[in-house]
């Protein structure tokens, strides 16, 4: 089943940079990360994930720069910044509540509350 | 490689013509190159490569935040149905002035017996005014029923 993708995009700042603290990445690698880790249930277009990149870059939640060259060519790796692992740190924090507030709202029988 | 730094320019040029932001478009460029070299590893050709980046790119516009022009469309007069409707009284009061002032001319100093009741021409135009409005103000009633 397709995700749309409504329903998570206020969710791929967050992923995205869940991937970044993991491992420094470049841009493709980290759409490739996605519908891989995902089993292809959901993938980024190049369009949404530059967008991201550029707003987390602007607000200085990650840093780039040019890897050692290979294969074809050099590629601009995107690193965290001390900035982007507290907001990350809070972000999920706040996808925790979410996802806790959700479960309580549309799992289980509560019509004798 | 040059088909693809045209797409992105000719992208940037079509959503944005007015800024001009070259790093932006730069790092896209990059990142779009990148891909394209990583899909040749997996052995397609550098052709099908491109192609597929191309096909794959998806809607730039999450990128692009049209701020501007939603702002002067907001600020633009939305005539309403009673907009309509006023316009339609007001154009129905001043062709009866029209008429009224062609028939007292016609009544008081071009007599009727030697010209005949001609203010009924210039009437027959004038009353094409009120017919284009009421013709608008129907259609008016009609989009917001």
């Amino acid at each position: 089943m397709q995700i749309s993708s409504d329903l998570i995009r206020g969710h791929l700042e967050l992923v995205v940079l869940k991937l970044i603290i993991e491992k420094d990445h470049y841009g493709y690698e980290l759409a490739n990360a996605v519908a891989h880790r995902t089993k292809q249930a959901f993938s980024i277009n190049e369009a949404t994930l530059y967008a991201i990149m550029q707003r987390l870059e602007k607000r200085g939640l990650i840093q780039s720069y040019l890897g050692a060259k290979s294969h074809g060519g050099k590629r601009r790796y995107y690193a965290i910044t001390s900035l982007g692992q507290a907001y990350y740190e809070t972000k999920l924090k706040e996808w925790e509540q979410l996802k806790s507030i959700m479960t309580q709202l549309l799992e289980g029988d509560h019509e004798n509350d | 490689m040059k088909t693809i730094e045209r797409f992105v320019k000719r992208m940037f040029k079509q959503k944005n013509p007015k800024q001009d932001d070259q790093e932006a478009m730069q790092k896209m460029i990059e990142m779009l190159k990148e891909k394209v070299e990583d899909l040749k590893e997996t052995g397609l050709t550098e052709e099908e490569a491109i192609q597929k980046t191309i096909v794959e790119f998806g809607e730039i516009d999450a990128f692009f935040q049209p701020a501007v022009r939603r702002e002067k469309r907001r600020y633009k007069r939305q005539k309403t149905v009673r907009h309509y409707r006023n316009d339609l009284v007001f154009s129905l009061l001043a062709s009866l002035l029209i008429i009224a002032i062609f028939a007292l001319i016609n009544i008081f100093y071009i007599p009727f017996e030697s010209y005949g009741p001609w203010f009924v021409i210039p009437s027959i135009g004038v009353l094409f005014w009120p017919l284009s409005l009421l013709y608008k103000w129907l259609n008016k009633k009609g989009d917001s029923d």
